[in-house]
């Protein structure tokens, strides 16, 4: 910490890594490519990069998914990303879908949520945790199939959702119960916007 | 600023740009970034919507500037919240800022200048690394100015972005280039509204493009009076926003309000902007004279007012201007009313030049200005010193600061800023004894004894100087010295002095990085008050240095050289064009001073002035555009005189032989077939371990065909030179006392030296076929307006050419000794009259030499540090005692 400018790797060598876990993924037969997780958004941006050049000279293009992680509730990624920011700063590798996945559970990563189905002209993602890790509860996370099911229904309902699923801590029991809840819904409408210049650094700017 | 406040007008924060801003500048070359971040959240506290980063500066190393700055901004979340706009002419800086921003930033700029492919290949590549784009209104042709081309270029950009590369056109940002009005030069008369008219027309014909440009550009002409330049902005954007300009690169918090400009200036400024009279330009000087504080009237008026001042006020408005004029008149009459010429020179001589070094210290003057002062000063002591010696035969007595013994070290030659360093003590009435150029220890010793010198200077320019300011410490040590040392040259630093020189003598070492700060240095060693703090500061940082350095020893891991000499370039030698050979042997070359001076690169003549920036963008520089401009006239006159006069002899020798690699040396033959070799070059190869990329080992060596590919190539050799005479016209200044044209003749000498280097090159280009590829051919006059660059100048600035030309000291080839075997091959005394010193300079100092290498790849790199093996195998190859090549290639060892 004594040298805010030191990374500890740089994108170069991201892009020679994820390259190959691309090519890995693609040589093993992979539909589709789900960059997920992302609490680091330059790191992503260097997945996106491998991705991008990958498929240029070896492969026919395959869809791709990205993720991004809402760590706490100030409603930022780990690197101080806003969702809008985070969303202008990967929109250009026109994914199929973006949504956010794992840390909070649903209920509390509803506002993100709701802010990224009206940003995003692609398809949305929602996959969380069955909440926080909690070590006190049996299953180690606290919501259980019923509870998590709810709250992504209402996410369907709502019109925020075109893909959804369960990171960590969810079971079979946590999916179908998910997918019982979230049938009852038509899929979100992909929006039309306007196409403006995007921009972002830790929050988004629009110039129109 | 969130998306949801809609606004018109974007304000592109511009003051963290060091060709922009000196503070910023200042603060990145003392390495204050933390400071320099500082200057980043004014312009987000003044209101910048996107914040421009920009460090191109010759210089700088750009790229690791720019990455380090955009990582301590990403730790700075009130000032990351906004967007970064990555502002280089050079792509790998782009590309390293790309490679460090999150966010979605905005690349400023690319263009047509280099052609459709690079163009539609950098787009490409921001936008995969998600990036917008700035697109200039530039293409092969050049920097278009007029509405037409200004909108036909970006027409043409649009088209190629949205229908070849598949950019999105809301992406795109055109910067139809705001030029400078109020010139003086009719056909700029109407550039505000061409560039208005173009945003306006861009507007309506690609859809969703945005527009930019820098704002301050517009009103240039009126620098240092910022009453007029604001108000020429906030007119200027007023009428640009109206016909859709999106943003602009401006000082956050320095526009004003259009409603708020006086509504007579106003009137004016906008005939001037647009172009709404012929004589808007001089009406506007006219009216904006009075905002200009107390300087009256017109210059003429204003010249003769200062000599109806006391003839102090003379004095020092002479010292202070620079003005020679009067001075042997406004001597004389102090000398009378001082009744004693050392009290001239001591009272309104010296309280004048006391005003010249503050105003230095402040920034307010620049160096060839402080030269031009003392040259003045220097006038005005001769002009007195018979009456000085007159009383001294009668038995006066004489003061000063101190005592200072100077010199450029034995076996180099080089003196221009030997000599800046002399004149600026001087003129702070310091007593220098300058002993020349080529001085041995003993002679600089032997002088600061006899003189007692307070303080000794040592000054050298090529890397075995620094070798020789070693051996001289060491010796000022034996002898018992103890008065400070202070060294400087382009090859010193503060970590070699740390770590290499100041080890050998108890007393205090200084490297002095600049001129300017030459005064500051010598008068705290000499103030008994100031010295022992100055002291203790100086030891630290040689500590800091030392310590650093330790770190990073053990950082640096080198590969064996059998490890090394398993990576070297690898080229597809089959299949590889040759060139063939127009002759084998040398040829001499007399070559015209006209067509010399047509290839030179002005930039590091600034430099030697310390105005460091790019020509030709120097001229408008915010800082020292005036006196960059007044420096240029007066190197444009001397120039034509030398020309005219021939003053100046460039002469050259250039050679070609048949040639193949033997591992990492270069066998030469005096036949194709290869059965007589001639002579051996030795080259050395890379063996820093490299970490995340693909393990290289360059070497000169790789770039030339080995016998076992079954072809043989070549290799190419030059020197030449500007000739004793630069020295010798030079000198006849110095002996009128002015050094200031002494100086300026040694730093233009050098320019044609490197000009005549490009020159030959070109010629030998062309000689061997693909020089006929480039364009234009040695033939061609590469004429240029004055203050501009011709594009194939400008091309070769940038080494775009095939081939490189090394020297025997560069980077690639550290080794000074193999210029032996260069002056061989050339018989190169002979030919041009270039002698090589014992330390391998080479005498006359505006002289270049080096070897020729024409493989497609052929390219500079650095090759140090290299291992202690490389030494003894390369001792062994060239059979010299592996403890005379250690002291040779000292600088590029690991330790």
């Amino acid at each position: 910490m004594e040298r805010p400018d030191f990374r500890n790797i740089t994108f170069d060598e991201l892009v020679t890594a994820y390259t190959e876990q691309v090519r890995g993924l693609v040589d093993g037969g992979a539909d589709v490519l789900l960059v997920e997780t992302i609490f680091d958004t330059l790191n992503a941006k260097a997945a996106l990069f491998a991705i991008e050049k990958f498929f240029d000279t070896h492969h026919e293009r395959l869809p791709v998914m990205i993720s991004v992680t809402i760590t706490d509730q100030s409603g930022r990624t780990l690197s101080g990303q806003t969702v809008e920011a985070f969303w202008h700063s990967i929109r250009h590798a026109a994914p199929l879908s973006v949504g956010i996945n794992c840390a909070l559970g649903a209920d509390l990563m509803r506002p993100y949520m709701e802010e990224l189905a009206k940003l995003a002209d692609c398809y949305t993602s929602c996959y969380p945790n069955a909440g926080l890790p909690n070590p006190l509860a049996p299953t180690g996370y606290d919501e259980t199939p019923e509870s998590i099911s709810a709250a992504l229904g209402e996410y369907a309902q709502s019109g925020f959702l075109n893909i959804v699923g369960g990171c960590c801590g969810t079971t079979p029991a946590h999916i179908a119960a998910i997918v019982k809840e979230v049938s009852k819904y038509p899929a979100r409408q992909v929006p039309e916007l306007a196409p403006h210049l995007r921009l972002s650094g830790l929050e988004g700017l629009t110039i129109d | 600023m969130s998306s949801n406040n809609a606004q018109r007008f974007f304000i592109v924060g511009e003051r963290t740009n060091v060709t922009g801003s000196p503070r910023f500048r200042k603060l990145i070359k003392e390495d204050k970034f933390d400071e320099a971040v500082e200057v980043a959240r004014q312009q987000v506290d003044n209101g910048a919507n996107i914040l421009d980063v920009n460090f191109d500066e010759g210089l700088l190393d750009s790229e690791a500037c720019m990455t380090r700055f955009l990582n301590l901004l990403a730790g700075e979340p009130d000032i990351a919240r906004i967007p970064v706009m990555i502002d280089s002419s050079k792509w790998s800086v782009i590309e390293a800022g790309l490679k460090c921003i999150q966010g979605k930033g905005i690349v400023n700029s690319i263009s047509l200048k280099e052609g459709e492919e690079v163009f539609k290949e950098r787009a490409k590549l921001c936008h995969r690394y998600g990036a917008a784009i700035v697109v200039m209104a530039f293409d092969e042709q050049g920097q278009a100015a007029t509405r037409e081309d200004k909108v036909r270029i970006c027409q043409r950009a649009y088209r190629i972005l949205t229908e070849e590369v598949g950019f999105p056109a809301e992406d795109i940002i055109f910067d139809p280039n705001i030029l400078t009005v109020a010139t003086g030069m009719e056909e700029h008369n109407n550039y505000a509204v061409d560039f208005i008219e173009a945003v306006r027309e861009i507007k309506a014909t690609c859809p969703l493009a945005k527009t930019s440009g820098g704002v301050s550009n517009i009103s240039f002409s009126f620098r240092g009076n910022n009453r007029v330049r604001e108000a020429m902005h906030a007119a200027f954007l007023y009428h640009a926003i109206d016909a859709g300009l999106d943003m602009g690169i401006v000082n956050a918090g320095m526009i004003e309000v259009y409603d708020e400009v006086d509504k007579d200036l106003l009137t004016y400024v906008e005939d001037v902007l647009l172009n709404r009279r012929p004589d808007a330009t001089e009406r506007l000087i006219e009216y904006a004279e009075q905002f200009k504080g107390q300087k009256g009237k017109d210059d003429a008026g204003a010249h003769q007012a200062w000599r109806d001042g006391t003839v102090e006020e003379r004095l020092a408005h002479a010292l202070v201007k620079g003005i020679g004029d009067h001075v042997e008149e406004d001597t004389e009459e102090a000398r009378q009313k001082y009744g004693r010429p050392l009290h001239v020179i001591e009272g309104p001589l010296m309280d004048g030049m006391k005003i010249v070094g503050q105003l230095f210290g402040a920034g307010k003057m620049f160096l060839p200005q402080v030269v031009k002062s003392a040259r003045v000063m220097k006038r005005a002591v001769a002009y007195l010193t018979p009456y000085m010696e007159a009383e001294k035969a009668a038995g006066g007595e004489s003061s000063n600061a101190g005592t200072f013994v100077i010199a450029t070290v034995k076996g180099d030659v080089h003196d221009i800023g030997k000599n800046i360093v002399s004149v600026v003590l001087g003129c702070n009435s310091w007593k220098v004894i300058d002993l020349g150029v080529m001085v041995s220890c003993d002679k600089i010793l032997e002088a600061a004894k006899k003189e007692k010198a307070d303080i000794i200077g040592m000054s050298g320019l090529i890397t075995p100087s620094l070798d020789e300011m070693i051996h001289n410490a060491q010796e000022m040590q034996r002898q018992g010295f103890t008065v400070p040392l202070l060294v400087g040259g382009a090859t010193t630093s503060k970590a070699h002095t740390a770590i290499k020189i100041a080890p050998h003598y108890k007393n205090p070492v200084v490297q002095v990085p600049d001129a300017s700060l030459v005064v500051g240095i010598c008068n705290q060693l000499k103030n008994a008050k100031t010295r022992d703090a100055f002291i203790t500061a100086l030891d630290a940082e040689h500590v800091k240095h030392r310590e650093r350095h330790a770190k990073s020893a053990g950082r640096t891991k080198l590969l064996s050289l059998a490890e090394a000499r398993a990576h070297p370039e690898q080229t597809d030698w089959a299949n590889v064009s040759l060139p063939t050979l127009p002759r084998i042997g040398i040829t001499e070359h007399e070559l015209p001073l006209e067509r010399v001076a047509e290839y030179i690169d002005w930039s590091p003549f600034f430099w030697s002035w310390q105005l460091k920036g790019v020509f030709p963008a120097i001229l408008t520089h915010d800082t020292y555009g005036e006196q960059a401009r007044e420096l240029y006239a007066e190197a444009q006159k001397l120039v034509a005189d030398i020309i005219a006069n021939k003053r100046f002899r460039c002469r050259g020798v250039t050679g070609f032989w048949p040639a193949q690699s033997d591992g990492d040396d270069v066998v030469i033959f005096n036949d194709k077939n290869g059965t007589d070799p001639l002579t051996t070059l030795y080259f050395l190869r890379q063996q820093k371990e490299k970490v995340g990329e693909n393990q290289t080992c360059l070497c000169l060596a790789d770039f030339v065909a080995p016998a076992s590919s079954g072809r043989m190539d070549s290799i190419g050799a030059f020197a030449v030179t500007a000739g004793f005479e630069v020295e010798q016209y030079a000198k006849t200044f110095e002996e009128k006392k002015d050094d200031y044209t002494a100086i300026m003749i040694k730093a233009i000498g050098d320019r044609f030296a490197e000009a005549a280097a490009e020159y030959l090159h070109k010629l030998v280009r062309d000689e061997l076929g693909y020089g006929q590829e480039e364009g234009f051919t040695a033939a061609d006059a590469l004429t240029a307006e004055p203050g501009t660059v011709n594009p194939h100048v400008a091309w070769m600035i940038k080494e775009q050419y095939r081939g490189i030309r090394p020297a025997a000291g560069y980077p690639c080839c550290p080794d000074h000794t193999e210029k032996d075997t260069i002056w061989q091959l050339l018989d190169a005394e002979k030919s041009t009259g270039i002698q090589l010193t014992e330390n391998k300079a080479m005498n006359p100092p505006s002289s270049v030499s080096g070897l020729y290498f024409s493989h497609p790849k052929a390219r500079y790199f650095n090759v140090g540090p290299i291992g202690r093996d490389q030494l003894e195998d390369y001792a062994a190859r060239k059979g010299r005692p592996v403890e005379e090549m250690a002291k040779w290639l000292d600088y590029v060892m690991a330790d």
